[in-house]
């Protein structure tokens, strides 16, 4: 981790006498505000690829990238567009990868990405609204929109044999969205839901919360909350009265934190998380590790991916223009060509060096459709022995 | 330092800062942050009319912001007619409904005197009332809401031009200034800031969770501007023969496939400035006209009156001064201040986002405009807006790069240098206390303090 954080910010705050062969690449993502704890992995993900790309030499005929971060605040849209400003006007980045909330990274789309003609490739945005952007085909993302994964759960559950559950939700676009996607599949395989209620984060008893959801009747309840948040009080005051035991989760209530929290009590809570168990995604993994990264941290993988991407892009166009990188991004990404996992991104460049296709598959096998969104994997997960366990891959 | 010599050195002082970033970063970064210092001059301007005029201390200016932000949705965007007619009518009828329950309790409460008799009536007909209204508004806002909900499932707006909004969002800060008036004011400087902390957050949780209205926390986004878009004007024959007019002796210098490049890349930048430069205009022309306004009521008659109200309410009031009707007054058109500035600060982000209302950003950072700026003083309040969104906005970006040279000295894997390069984004939120705290020792009263006009003074 330092030295990856030290190549990167060296190279990042030094940018003022940078050599010409170099390109700037922002990294815009909310380093201060709701979810500083995440980015500064997220980051560094992505720079792990940056780092994989200068040490290949191949990219461009020799040329690096530099990574320059800015702060997204994750909430202020208006501190953010001028943040996104600065990296497209001042810095001059050729991308950004970026931004993290859905709120801002609307605003930032649409305000500055947009209207200067720059991709954004966005590792963590998944409210389902983003969809509808009119983006010009310059926004992507490579985690996928909470509609999915609301569709996902509920084939879960039915192949579990649950048929009626209660729902909760934090109340912002995450939470409701999700709420939603996961009410209108599971009611179309033919489930119930017994009562559908908002939660508020930073609350410090939620007891009444969960007295109403008892008092509806299921036996399950779903959780669609943060586990540093609300989601963990619903869930201990549910314990604590007795009123549930039987979780379903997503993929914002899962880490290592809320298994610690909670303990024992939680077994047999199931859930679903972004990723899968795939070749890459384990690749991946051991090289976070090595480069200091927490394992398993929330859209590390996704920001690796989104890094990586950028990189391909330049490569395929030939030149680290905006435009041109915006018209390769699809196709390095999509079916056919030779399937790149992480750790070669060498590998690619040369393919791509020598005129051949790639299609990258990455730490999460990104596929995009035709609006720029992938439709990702998720992993159904079980709580066995206070751990999660991946059973299988969706 | 005399007082008008101080206030031309301050503003030259924004002036110079803005040179640099335009030079040092970009002309857009520095019209950005222009546009917002302009938006947050209009509402410091706003909390200035409460506290520096008549020493209210209103708290839940994001409320009132929030409610600016509903105006623009509710205003500018075009109707859907698969809403109102799965929920419409039952919505009206809810809504007729709850205009005759409350006109029956204005009734009641004119025909009954003091009493048991007044207390029963009124609450036997709120609870009739809504248990009227429900089974008209609980089907209505279902059947709202399930209208494709992941791009709609609300009723959208009346398609009106967006600016219009800031004017309705003006009047719906008054009106909850109004009733939140009625209710609160009649309460000490301490309890009202405790109602209004409270009320904003009412609001607030209202526009969360009222989904029929605004979408709620699935945001409502792509709100249609009043100026034109960058894609636009990009496409536009005519915007591209006037940036090649402008810069012909830069063109003229490349040929062939550089200068179509070349071109291409000015058209982009331009468009980018022209539309920034529209929005200064318009925020502008806001800004003067408010502060014009400001300035002619606080050298009037009333404003001497609102002084002394809070100077000494005591005194005041002998005079035969009615301090609560005044205090309501000035509560309601500082409110309507900030409602309007939160419309326009919705159409500038084009997206209304329930969830980034929090209290930091749209209440402590505007009081510690009016405070650094200088309350009760107008133009000091103006000042506070530009300096101290500057330096929020600007805080980060210098913040690295001074944590940079300060440290660069060091070893680059010196776990001191690491640590402080990480954390170098928060240099933010540390700036703000480092300038609250100077200006608050060295200059209690703000940079521009508040001038007071005695009797003396005058012709």
């Amino acid at each position: 981790m330092k030295k990856l954080l030290l190549a990167s910010t060296v190279l990042a705050m030094t940018a003022g006498p940078a050599l010409a062969e170099d390109i700037k690449v922002g990294v815009l993502l909310g380093y201060t505000g709701p979810i500083e704890s995440l980015t500064p992995d997220m980051a560094a993900s992505a720079e792990l690829a940056f780092k994989e790309v200068n040490a290949s030499g191949l990219l461009l005929g020799g040329k690096k990238i530099i990574s320059v971060r800015a702060d997204s605040t994750c909430v202020d849209s208006a501190a953010a567009t001028t943040a996104a400003e600065k990296l497209v006007t001042s810095d001059k980045v050729a991308a950004i990868m970026g931004a993290d909330c859905s709120g801002v990274t609307g605003a930032v789309a649409n305000n500055v990405a947009v209207p200067n003609g720059v991709v954004m490739v966005s590792p963590s945005a998944t409210s389902p609204g983003l969809s509808a952007l009119k983006d010009k085909g310059y926004f992507f993302r490579t985690s996928p929109s909470d509609a999915r994964q609301g569709e996902v759960l509920a084939t879960v559950l039915q192949s579990r044999g649950i048929k009626e559950v209660a729902v909760t939700y934090t109340n912002n676009d995450y939470g409701k969205g999700l709420s939603d996607s996961f009410s209108n599949s599971f009611k179309a395989v033919g489930g119930k839901i017994s009562i559908t209620a908002a939660h508020e984060d930073g609350k410090a008893d939620y007891s009444a919360e969960v007295g109403a959801l008892s008092a509806a009747g299921s036996k399950h309840l779903a959780v669609f909350g943060y586990l540093d948040q609300g989601g963990k009080g619903i869930i201990q005051a549910s314990l604590d009265s007795g009123a549930f035991d039987k979780f379903i989760l997503a993929d914002g209530m899962i880490g290592e934190s809320l298994t610690k929290a909670i303990g024992k009590d939680l077994d047999g809570a199931i859930g679903t998380l972004p990723g899968g168990e795939s070749k890459g995604a384990t690749s991946f993994q051991s090289m976070a590790e090595k480069a200091g990264i927490k394992k398993g941290g929330p859209f590390t993988a996704e920001s690796y991916d989104a890094g990586a991407l950028i990189a391909f892009a330049m490569q395929a166009a030939g030149s680290a223009d905006r435009a041109a990188i915006q018209s390769k991004l699809m196709m390095v990404a999509n079916a056919p060509g030779e399937k790149i996992m992480p750790g070669e991104l060498a590998k690619g460049l040369k393919i791509l060096k020598d005129g051949g296709d790639i299609d990258y598959v990455g730490a999460t096998s990104v596929e995009f459709n035709k609006i720029g969104e992938v439709l990702g994997t998720y992993k159904e997960l079980e709580v066995k022995g206070g751990e999660f366990m991946t059973i299988k891959v969706h | 330092m005399n007082r008008p010599l101080r206030a031309v050195l301050s503003f030259s002082l924004i002036a110079v800062l803005f040179l640099f970033v335009g030079f040092g970063q970009s002309w857009s970064v520095a019209l950005a942050i222009f546009n917002l210092c302009l938006i947050s001059s209009v509402m410091a301007l706003g909390v200035n009319i409460q506290w520096g005029y008549a020493g209210l201390f209103n708290v839940g200016t994001m409320g009132f912001a929030a409610l600016g932000g509903v105006a623009t949705v509710l205003v500018s965007k075009a109707p859907i007619p698969e809403s109102w007619a799965a929920g419409g009518s039952d919505l009206m009828i809810a809504a007729l409904l709850t205009l005759l329950t409350i006109g029956a309790v204005v009734f009641a409460y004119r025909r009954t005197s003091k009493g048991p008799l007044r207390n029963i009536s009124i609450t036997v007909i709120i609870v009739v009332g809504f248990a009227v209204v429900r089974p008209f508004y609980d089907p209505a806002v279902a059947a709202i809401e399930s209208v494709n909900p992941a791009h709609a499932g609300y009723l959208g707006g009346l398609g009106l031009p967006i600016l219009f909004s800031w004017i309705v969002g003006g009047l719906f800060a008054a009106g909850a200034a109004w009733i939140v008036g009625k209710i609160a004011l009649g309460l000490r400087s301490d309890y009202l800031a405790i109602a209004t902390l409270g009320i904003a957050e009412i609001v607030l949780a209202v526009v969360k969770n009222e989904d029929w209205l605004t979408r709620g926390v699935k945001n409502v986004s792509g709100l249609p501007r009043p100026v034109p878009y960058e894609i636009d004007l990009q496409a536009s024959e005519r915007f591209i023969g006037w940036v090649e007019w402008l810069y012909e002796g830069t063109l003229g210098a490349v040929s062939g496939a550089d200068r179509s490049a070349l071109l291409n890349d000015l058209v982009i930048e331009s468009s980018s400035i022209f539309v920034k430069l529209c929005y200064s205009g318009l925020f502008a022309v806001v800004l003067i006209i408010v502060f014009m306004l400001s300035m002619r009521a606080l050298n009037s008659p009333w404003g001497r009156m609102m002084r002394a109200i809070r100077d000494n309410e005591t005194a005041a009031n002998a005079m035969g001064k009615n301090i609560t009707g005044r205090h309501l007054q000035v509560f309601i058109i500082g409110s309507a201040v900030v409602g309007v500035a939160g419309a326009m600060l919705t159409t500038l982000d084009g997206q209304l986002t329930p969830g980034s209302y929090n209290p930091l950003r749209f209440t402590f950072l505007i009081w510690v405009m009016v405070i650094v700026g200088g309350s009760g003083n107008n133009l000091g309040a103006v000042l506070g807006g530009f300096l101290i969104w500057f330096f929020w906005v600007e805080a980060e970006p210098v913040g690295v790069w001074l944590i940079d040279f300060a440290t660069s000295w060091m070893d680059g894997s010196n776990p001191i240098r690491l640590h402080l390069m990480n954390t170098a984004q928060h240099m933010r939120l540390f700036t703000m206390g480092l300038v609250l705290l100077l200006v608050m020792r060295f200059n209690p009263g703000g940079i521009l303090p508040e001038t007071v006009h005695r009797a003396t003074d005058q012709k």
